[in-house]
């Protein structure tokens, strides 16, 4: 019988509705609520961000498959994901050839040269992402509202200040575009609902980060502060959409749960102790790269192979489902653990008395620079003049990172004031903070100065605590500037060869103190 | 006992085109081709020649050691010739080939009943093994092999495979609501073998009449029980119904009897009763021809060595667009596209209808559109979604697997990932969104595996 | 003399040591940060190179073969120390920029590597148009390197503002992660040049490219498996 030319193939014959396209369009649609909130709360430009991130990543991989002569693949709509992804992780007042950079690392670099869908390492979007935040790093942190720049709740929440935990979760707040936590639910748990994406990892992800700041933010089970520092910064966003991307999870469901808690944990201690407060993109990077070492060593076995595969003969074996983890591994954590444990009680032991010594040794700073003093007492209403007069931590403009941490006069022994000493801490020293004493006589002059904390390199930025270099500031009374070769004119601080940030960092200190007393201390009285 | 098991997909059941038709004993006029494999074990061994004169059910071919089977002619008439005839799988195999004088006249009156009650163990297995009853869900495998475990005792369900979960083949719904109380009497017959063991007649809940025929002919049978199953392919998987009903899983290295269950489809089961009481040999089984490029889908009773191609035709054959025949809502301007032996998940394609029957075949699928052929053109790259992980009756990583056998890592496939434990059940494929040939793959890295053992092992 | 120019080739593209043998990788990607430092390190290098290559080469029949490496090694280092001193002494500038990294020229992998494979096989002079053709690709190399980061990174090469003033500097490139961003880039202009050229090459020789099992005397060789096959030098 003739049947005509029919088709031969292997089993199975039928195929469920699913497609790659598919998948991607759900999770276009899911970022929809955050997108559309974000531009209409940001206006034209977010949404010109979005459009440009988007085409860029788009045409970016079509002009690599050209380049390389491989078939095109931008019909699976992945690019748009990426595209998309990346751009609601920017600052809606960014300049447009931003997301277009970003975009253009995320595909060709970290999706196509290593073999594109499916063969990516880290998130393409976040390493796009962090490429920008390392190449563009001023630029990125500027976030504006109707042209006034200022700062993002998250950086708010980690110098103190009071967050507007409404308008964070609407998106009304001042942060990236993508930043309306409601609209990242709803798209996140609808993802969540049609098992696109999988439990295991959001709600480890966010779990994770929220018990590593009750545990070690300083505010306890606090409602209020865990919900804003879950809403900030880009956790949601992360933990749903970022994390949970197919490639760079693991394959397995315990893999997925650890992955998710270290995610999260790392999440939460770059927050609280890192120096960015936009961080959570590096713990997802992080989280990325062990994924391979997860799967290696967490592997499920088929359902005949696990310990409770004959549970229906005997009901009394329920035994571990996973292969063992090997005893390496297990004896480096618990010396790890024990080494943790170890040294964070001696750190605890010791903060107090190393504390008191630093006290001791700034006292005795004190008396060098103000030698004739007997002892030194508070100055009225101190505590205000430096709060009130330092800036996220900073005092002034054109000192740099400078911070006054005391300030008191110095009596001697009738009681009469003879001068003023001031601890001040400079950020910007080659090797770390550099903390000095400064003494003021009754006029204001410089008396001299003495080091509480200098960690420079020896022969180098060291020699500032020389006579040579040190001496130079007795008698000062006004801003100094620094110079290279010799200190010809009054004011002028001639700096040490080969160590200029050490010196700047020295000399921008005491000026800073000399300005704060003529402006903050003389000013009020 | 559950009524389910882990993973497992939900196709289309697309049973509404042939479940309510009653089941019809198909006659055909042309001639019949045995192939002497037609179960799992050594082919068997002609016994007839050139010219010899045959009736129904006379034994044609003789089992060739332990596990192998008797076959039988299901026709009368005089033997052309035994030669090399092609096969459903395109293979050309050694076949019996009979003349069919359409009489169709029987070696022995089969409507004499003899009492189940005489019959002793051994004679019941006699019977099913002279019979030539091999497992007619599919795999072939000789039954009075299975029933001959090492430890009669020591087995506690003879679990009753009804569940036919392959999408639009119906059949065995039919055969249940027709011959209940039948394979309720084979069931019977095989627990006796099996002292210590209890009876279930596993049904998927989307055959309610047959779930309220079955329960009508257990009645109050005290060893035995009709348990509904919730519909999910592949239910009508030994292991998956074992994991259901026993809370056993078990690695492909063992069979059913490793775990205490002895797992037979209803068909198997209605042959044994033919057998053991009437002593009719296998020559005959139930059989759904479906599709959506069947003028006239149906169920029936077909004999062994008849031709696909005749039954087609006598069921009205195939629309080729100006021949279509319509029935009953089915599309008019369907074109048959594919034409599966069994059912679309784990059916075979075969190029030409001009193939015989075999003893195993339970369906004939004839679809009007490929969607491996769609499939084909939206195919990407593995998107380790971890779908294919989820459906997997059998608790494996097929996206794992399948990067491996790609890569031709068989050592990783075989021993890492298990990959031997792969039922070719094709859920993964089905479900994969990637749309990649999953089971095509690790049905090549098994056939590689297997062929480097046979190599090697030939080589000691 | 052709062998001279070819050894000059050979360092400078068919086998640069930075780009192909991926020798000295260390010193290339953190020292590359603008052009003058890769130009500096690489002369540097260049120096300590030809040198170390000349005394190696001379000595090459004296020196036992048991104890070559340990030999190598304190001459190079003397050779490194005496340059460290010269440049501290005549150009402190220099000296500043490449500050710790003359001492790890020492270890450099490629003035090692060239004492290894070809010096101690060669004659003197084949054996300094060696270490002048590898010291010239290695400076070629951070050069280039150093030239693209300074001009993404900064908007400069050699100090000379070449990037319109509203560009806005990617600060990445001057960091470790854009060294490797560079390199990669480099090296994969170069393989895809090479590629084309080597499939030219197999088109005219007519040979397979396997040149482990391949006993007939070919330039494309190097001078290892040259012995190995059997010709004569």
């Amino acid at each position: 019988m003739d049947a005509g030319m029919m088709n031969l193939s292997s089993a199975p014959h039928v195929r469920d509705k699913w497609t790659t396209p598919f998948i991607m369009r759900v999770v276009f649609l899911s970022l929809m609520p955050a997108t559309i909130v974000g531009c209409v709360v940001y206006g034209w430009h977010a949404a010109a961000i979005v459009a440009v991130s988007i085409v860029a990543a788009v045409l970016s991989e079509w002009l690599f498959n050209k380049i390389a002569h491989k078939p095109s693949t931008i019909w699976d709509g992945s690019a748009v994901v990426t595209g998309l992804l990346l751009a609601l992780s920017l600052s809606p007042s960014l300049p447009l050839y931003i997301p277009i950079i970003g975009s253009v690392f995320a595909i060709v670099v970290a999706k196509c040269c290593f073999g594109g869908l499916g063969k990516n390492f880290i998130n393409p979007a976040l390493a796009g992402r962090c490429f920008l935040l390392i190449s563009f790093g001023r630029i990125m942190n500027t976030f504006a509202v109707d042209g006034i720049s200022s700062a993002t709740p998250t950086a708010n929440l980690a110098a103190g200040k009071a967050v507007n935990l409404t308008s964070m979760f609407l998106g009304t707040s001042n942060a990236v575009i993508g930043s309306s936590i409601l609209a990242l639910l709803v798209g996140g748990l609808v993802l969540w609902s049609m098992d696109i994406i999988h439990g295991q990892i959001c709600f480890s992800v966010l779990g994770g980060f929220t018990l590593f700041i009750a545990l070690f933010g300083g505010q306890g089970f606090d409602p209020t502060y865990l919900a804003a520092q879950l809403c900030g910064g880009g956790v949601v966003m992360g933990a749903f959409f970022m994390a949970t991307d197919y490639v760079t999870s693991p394959v397995s469901r315990l893999g997925q749960f650890i992955y998710g808690c270290t995610i999260g944990v790392l999440g939460g201690l770059f927050r609280l102790y890192g120096s960015a407060a936009d961080s959570f993109s590096y713990s997802v990077i992080i989280g990325n790269l062990l994924t391979p070492l997860i799967d290696t060593y967490i592997v499920e076995k088929p359902f005949a192979y696990r310990k409770n595969a004959l549970r229906g003969l005997d009901p009394d074996s329920r035994k571990p489902r996973y292969k063992r983890i090997p005893k390496p591994v297990i004896a480096l954590t618990v010396i790890a653990a024990i080494a943790g444990v170890a040294l964070s009680g001696v750190y605890s032991m010791t903060k107090d008395t190393i504390e008191a010594q630093k006290e001791a040794a700034k006292l005795e700073s004190y008396k060098v620079v103000a030698a004739r003093a007997d002892s030194f007492r508070a100055i009225e209403k101190a505590e205000e003049m430096i709060s009130g007069s330092h800036e996220n931590g900073v005092y002034g403009s054109g000192f740099g990172r400078v911070k006054i941490n005391a300030v008191y006069e110095a009596v001697d022994e009738a009681g009469n004031p003879i001068g003023t000493v001031m601890s001040i801490t400079s950020s910007d020293g080659f090797d770390g903070d550099v903390t000095i004493a400064l003494g003021l006589d009754a006029d204001g002059k410089v008396t001299g100065i003495a080091f509480t904390e200098l960690h420079e390199t020896p022969g180098m930025g060291m020699r500032a605590d020389e006579e040579s270099f040190k001496g130079q500031f007795g008698g000062q009374d006004s801003v100094l500037t620094l110079v290279k070769g010799e200190a010809k004119n009054d004011g002028e601080i001639a700096a040490i060869t080969g160590a200029s940030i050490t010196s700047t960092a020295v000399t921008n200190a005491v000026s800073a103190g000399i300005h704060f007393y003529q402006n903050v201390i003389k000013g009020a009285n | 006992m559950k009524n389910t098991f882990r993973g497992g997909v939900h196709p289309e059941e697309k049973k509404k085109l042939s479940r309510d038709v009653p089941l019809r004993l198909f006659d055909p006029k042309g001639e019949m081709v045995f192939p002497l494999s037609q179960h799992i074990g050594k082919p068997a061994k002609a016994i007839v020649k050139k010219g010899d004169p045959v009736l129904v059910g006379q034994l044609i071919a003789e089992a060739d050691g332990f596990v192998s089977a008797n076959i039988h002619s299901s026709c009368s008439g005089t033997v052309k010739a035994v030669e090399m005839r092609r096969v459903l799988t395109g293979q050309m195999a050694d076949c019996i080939v009979i003349d069919n004088d359409g009489q169709f006249t029987g070696k022995e009156n089969w409507a004499a009943r003899d009492d189940g009650g005489t019959l002793s163990n051994n004679d019941i297995l006699q019977r099913i093994q002279d019979a030539g009853i091999v497992g007619l869900g599919g795999a072939g495998f000789p039954t009075h092999v299975k029933l001959k475990p090492k430890d009669p005792d020591a087995i506690r369900w003879v679990i009753a495979n009804g569940a036919e979960c392959e999408p639009y083949l119906t059949c065995n719904d039919q055969l249940m609501r027709s011959k209940g109380p039948e394979i309720v009497e084979a069931l019977e017959l095989v627990l006796r073998l099996f002292p210590n063991a209890e009876g279930v007649i596993c049904i998927e809940n989307n055959k309610p009449e047959a779930i309220k025929e079955m329960k009508k002919a257990v009645g109050d049978r005290a060893r035995m029980k009709v348990k509904s199953m919730i519909t999910k392919y592949p239910q009508g998987g030994e292991r998956s119904l074992i994991e259901a009903i026993a809370g056993a899983n078990y690695p492909a290295s063992q069979l059913p009897a490793d775990v205490g269950c002895i797992v037979c489809n209803v068909g198997t089961l209605y042959a044994i009763q033919r057998a053991v009481l009437y002593r009719e040999p296998l020559f005959s089984q139930v059989f759904t021809l479906t599709g959506e490029a069947v003028s006239q889908p149906g169920n029936y009773i077909v004999r062994d060595g008849t031709s696909f191609a005749e039954l087609v035709e006598a069921a009205g054959g195939l629309k080729n667009g100006t021949n279509a025949m319509v029935g009953g809502g089915l599309k008019t301007d369907a074109k048959a596209v594919k034409a599966l032996v069994g059912g679309p998940m784990m059916g075979v394609a075969i190029g030409s209808l001009d193939v015989p029957i075999q003893k195993q075949n339970n369906g004939l699928t004839v679809l009007d559109f490929d969607p491996v052929e769609e499939a084909e053109g939206l195919m990407t790259s593995c998107l380790h979604c971890g779908r294919c992980s989820t459906v997997c009756p059998m608790g494996l990583t097929p996206q794992l697997m399948a990067e491996a056998a790609e890569l031709n890592n068989l050592e990783r496939y075989e021993k890492k990932l298990y990959g031997l434990e792969c039922i070719q059940c094709g859920s993964c494929s089905f479900c994969c969104p990637a749309k990649r040939p999953l089971t095509q793959t690790f049905k090549k890295a098994k056939g590689e595996i297997m062929a480097k053992r046979q190599r090697e092992g030939g080589n000691k | 003399m052709k062998k001279c120019l070819e050894r000059l080739y050979n360092g400078l593209l068919k086998e640069n040591p930075v780009l192909v043998l991926m020798l000295g990788m260390c010193p290339a990607l953190a020292v590359s940060t603008r052009a003058l430092n890769g130009i500096g390190m690489g002369l540097s290098t260049l120096a300590v190179l030809v040198l170390s290559n000349l005394i190696i080469s001379c000595l090459r029949k004296v020196i036992p073969d048991q104890v070559r490496l340990p030999a190598y090694i304190v001459i190079v280092a003397s050779l490194v120390t005496v340059t460290q001193m010269i440049i501290e002494a005549y150009l402190p500038s220099l000296y500043d920029a490449l500050g710790l990294y003359i001492p790890l020229i020492v270890v450099n992998c490629i003035i090692l590597g060239r004492a290894e494979a070809y010096a101690n096989k060669n004659k003197p002079l084949p054996s300094v148009m060696d270490g002048i053709g590898m010291g010239l690709g290695f400076t070629a190399a951070l050069t280039i390197a150093g030239a693209l980061r300074e001009l993404l990174g900064n908007g400069t090469i050699f100090g000379a503002q070449v990037m319109p003033e509203a560009y806005e500097p990617m600060v990445i490139f001057i960091q470790p992660p854009g060294a490797f961003l560079i390199f990669a880039l480099i090296i994969a202009v170069m393989n895809a040049i090479g590629i084309k050229t080597r499939q030219r090459q197999l088109v005219e020789s007519g040979c397979d490219g396997n040149c482990a099992l391949c006993a007939t005397a070919c330039e494309s060789k190097n001078p290892e498996e040259q012995k190995k096959g059997g010709a004569e030098k």
